[in-house]
């Protein structure tokens, strides 16, 4: 057997680009974009609707079943594709999200600081995307969540108030997320 | 008389330790799938691979035969399905033979660099 350098370079190529081909065929990451992108929508008119105090309850019960939705499509689309993929890693950051979520807005209530309540659990949010991006090997995501945590961080430093702070960043967190679902829904139609 | 490169013992133990089963691009594609996922079945990989019916058998048996991989034939419903997946010792192997691969690679490039 031998093996040159050259041999060694278009093997390593090839490696990356199968590794591509299959996480991009096995990735479901566009239905849980399209999913919580609707709900957090629905949340911004929530708080419109019934004021900040309301978006604790609506994530606590939204947040969940989007969660156990999501695994069941992904469990489903995995028997039909033919792929199985490491979900523990998954389900611990959802369930870190929920959890970081629900302590920040609960704790920004409770200490009387309503700005943390507000910008808190997005922050969290788009740690939880950070997470996934890497998971993932994602670009799109990554730059989602960090074009979002910036926005969080500088709705506060422009003098928004707390309730209209909360609205605008699930609006716009709702907004973006299902811009880059559809993205993705496109690149895998185009496959 | 040939004068040898500097770093070509190196070059040579990179060589030597590349695993034949796994030293393959198919076989390594492979891998490559079964390593990045839980488990894939045939389909899957014939499809991701771009690969026949027959060439991917043959050298799912060369992989199985090396306790790389694991097959496990199932019906679901009334449908017949080969699920793949990589044993631990085939990610082990595929590890070993991405760090010889990279290690060559940096030994060749270490070796054009000197004068």
């Amino acid at each position: 057997m031998h093996t040159g350098a050259q041999d060694a370079r278009h093997l390593i190529i090839d490696v990356e680009r199968v590794r591509r081909r299959s996480r991009a065929r096995a990735s479901t990451m566009w239905f849980p974009l399209l999913l919580f992108g609707t709900a957090s929508l629905v949340s911004a008119g929530v708080v419109v609707l019934y004021g900040g105090d309301a978006l604790g309850p609506f994530w606590t019960v939204v947040g969940p079943a989007g969660g156990v939705i999501t695994a069941v499509h992904a469990q489903r689309r995995s028997r039909r594709i033919g792929v199985e993929t490491h979900w523990v890693p998954y389900v611990a950051v959802g369930v870190l999200v929920l959890a970081g979520t629900c302590a920040l807005g609960a704790g920004g209530a409770a200490l009387g600081r309503p700005m943390l309540s507000a910008v808190g659990p997005s922050l969290v949010v788009c740690a939880g995307h950070l997470l996934y991006a890497r998971m993932e090997r994602s670009r799109l995501l990554g730059g989602l969540a960090l074009a979002l945590a910036a926005f969080a961080v500088l709705l506060p430093a422009a003098g928004v108030a707390a309730e209209p702070a909360a609205a605008t960043l699930a609006a716009v967190y709702g907004a973006a997320s299902l811009a880059a679902g559809l993205v993705l829904v496109d690149r895998e139609r185009r496959r | 008389m040939t004068r040898e490169l500097p770093g070509f013992e190196a070059v040579a133990d990179s060589i030597r330790a590349l695993d034949d089963t796994v030293h393959q691009r198919v076989r390594l594609g492979i891998l490559t799938v079964l390593t990045e996922t839980r488990r894939a079945d045939f389909g899957f990989l014939r499809d991701t691979l771009e690969l026949t019916d027959g060439n991917l058998s043959r050298h799912l048996q060369v992989l199985e035969g090396s306790g790389y991989i694991a097959v496990d034939k199932v019906f679901e419903g009334r449908r017949p399905r080969t699920w793949l997946r990589a044993t631990d010792a085939g990610r082990a192997a595929f590890a070993r033979e991405l760090r010889c691969l990279r290690a060559l690679l940096d030994r060749a490039d270490d070796q054009g660099r000197s004068p």
